[in-house]
């Protein structure tokens, strides 16, 4: 385990130099800052007010449309599912869903709605067809013997549910969670940016850019990738322990 | 009672069973045997509702069943109490655990089946097979990857189980028993 940590820290301190080389190469800031400049940035936008809030803002809104984006993404899979014509008239909206560039949606739903609630419903829409597909097609992966034995044997739903879909829905949806909640990241702060909504992150993002703070974009974008990862595994952890508890 | 009466069913174009007729009367001990592919399954199945005859008729007069299918269809990350409870609906752990020590060895009740061998699941799928009162018991190669003696002990367990009621067995003509009421074999009516 130690050997394997170490490789990572490795390859990490591998591309940091490589990064490191690149900004004394091109000698100049705004162009591009390095690793060194980014974190002084970092560590001067964390005592202040202004930055935490951002962070919330971000936050709050991410990963409140990722969450209810997700849990109606499995919902809408589980009654498709159950009945095939909802199945029907939901193809062509989750194939939209999928398909429509986020840039669309921004501007359509800034149009509409404004930017105070616009990352929350860019990530909503961003999660929902990935859980969606991904829960639709673990349950159709269910193993049809087993199915026929639970009709036989007259198993209830809850035991249907526990014992035959679940363990052919967990492995598809934990990989359809870590890729919708890097996904929300991605997308809500894209969205921030382009609405320009007041206290998050994406606005420190395009405020850094108007004044050409290239260590103070990185340091916000290395903020970004923290919250991403550590959303991704705070969802796969409970997602685990939900998915591996009650075996009393 | 459980009748068929000149039941036929063919697969590509082949009658693998041909009218047959059949009555299983409460106590009884049945036998279907054949070589592979010859039809037994298909006639535990047909009784069990999962296949239509193409002709003739099965009249099953509301019984409802114990099976064992061909494959053990265990619920692989669950161990054999959870089994018997997710399946049957038992609602505690200890009484299905119960269950299990007179077929299932100690250390093996609280793994997951996934990590049992074949036989140890075959006599776990016996178990939810019988566990619970039924009127009548379609089992399908029971003592298959058993050997001699855990064959006999699971013979014995089911003949105590299904004291009363219908059993048939889907069997390989050397495991016969020599007490059953009527053997039924395929491809030699």
């Amino acid at each position: 385990m130690w050997a394997e940590t170490a490789k990572k820290l490795g390859a990490a301190a591998f591309w940091l130099l490589i990064w490191q080389a690149l900004a004394l190469a091109v000698h100049n800031s705004i162009a591009l800052a390095g690793p060194w400049e980014t974190v002084l940035a970092l560590f001067s936008l964390l005592p202040t007010g202004d930055f935490w809030l951002a962070v919330g803002g971000s936050a709050l809104r991410i990963i409140g449309g990722f969450l209810l984006g997700s849990a109606l993404g499995v919902l809408l899979a589980a009654l498709a599912y159950r009945f095939r014509p909802l199945r029907t008239l939901l193809a062509p909206l989750m194939g939209a869903l999928k398909a429509v560039p986020v840039a669309s949606f921004v501007i359509l739903a800034l149009i509409s709605l404004g930017s105070s609630m616009l990352a929350l419903l860019v990530t909503f829409t961003v999660s929902l067809p990935i859980l969606y597909l991904a829960t639709l097609e673990g349950l159709g992966a269910a193993d049809g013997k087993l199915l026929e034995m639970a009709a036989m044997f007259r198993m209830g739903l809850g035991s249907r549910i526990r014992g035959i879909y679940l363990p052919a829905l967990v492995p598809g949806l934990r990989s359809a969670l870590a890729l919708a909640s890097g996904m929300a990241w991605k997308s809500g702060i894209a969205a921030e940016v382009i609405g320009q909504t007041a206290g998050t992150l994406g606005n420190e993002l395009y405020r850094a850019k108007i004044y050409l703070e290239t260590d103070k974009v990185l340091a916000v974008t290395l903020t970004a990738v923290a919250l991403a990862w550590l959303t991704g595994k705070l969802v796969l952890l409970i997602f685990d322990l939900w998915g591996g508890g009650d075996r009393d | 009672m459980i009748e068929l009466r000149s039941v036929t069913k063919t697969y590509g174009g082949a009658a693998c069973i041909h009218k047959l007729s059949l009555t299983l009367e409460p106590g009884g001990l049945y036998c279907v045997t054949g070589p592979s592919g010859s039809g037994k399954t298909t006639l535990l199945r047909l009784i069990m509702g999962l296949e239509k005859p193409d002709s003739g008729e099965i009249i099953t007069n509301g019984a409802d069943f114990g099976v064992m299918f061909q494959e053990d269809r265990l619920l692989e990350g669950f161990d054999a109490a959870d089994n018997l409870r997710l399946a049957l609906g038992i609602k505690s752990r200890p009484a299905a655990r119960r269950e299990l020590p007179e077929l299932l060895e100690e250390d093996a009740l609280d793994k997951p089946v996934g990590k049992l061998s074949g036989g140890q699941r075959r006599r776990i799928a016996l178990v939810r097979a019988m566990v619970l009162r039924r009127s009548c018991y379609l089992l399908d190669e029971p003592f298959a990857g058993l050997d001699a003696e855990s064959a006999a002990r699971a013979l014995e367990y089911i003949r105590r189980m299904a004291r009363g009621s219908a059993v048939l067995m889907a069997l390989h003509e050397k495991d016969i028993p020599a007490d059953v009421r009527r053997v039924i074999r395929l491809n030699n009516q």
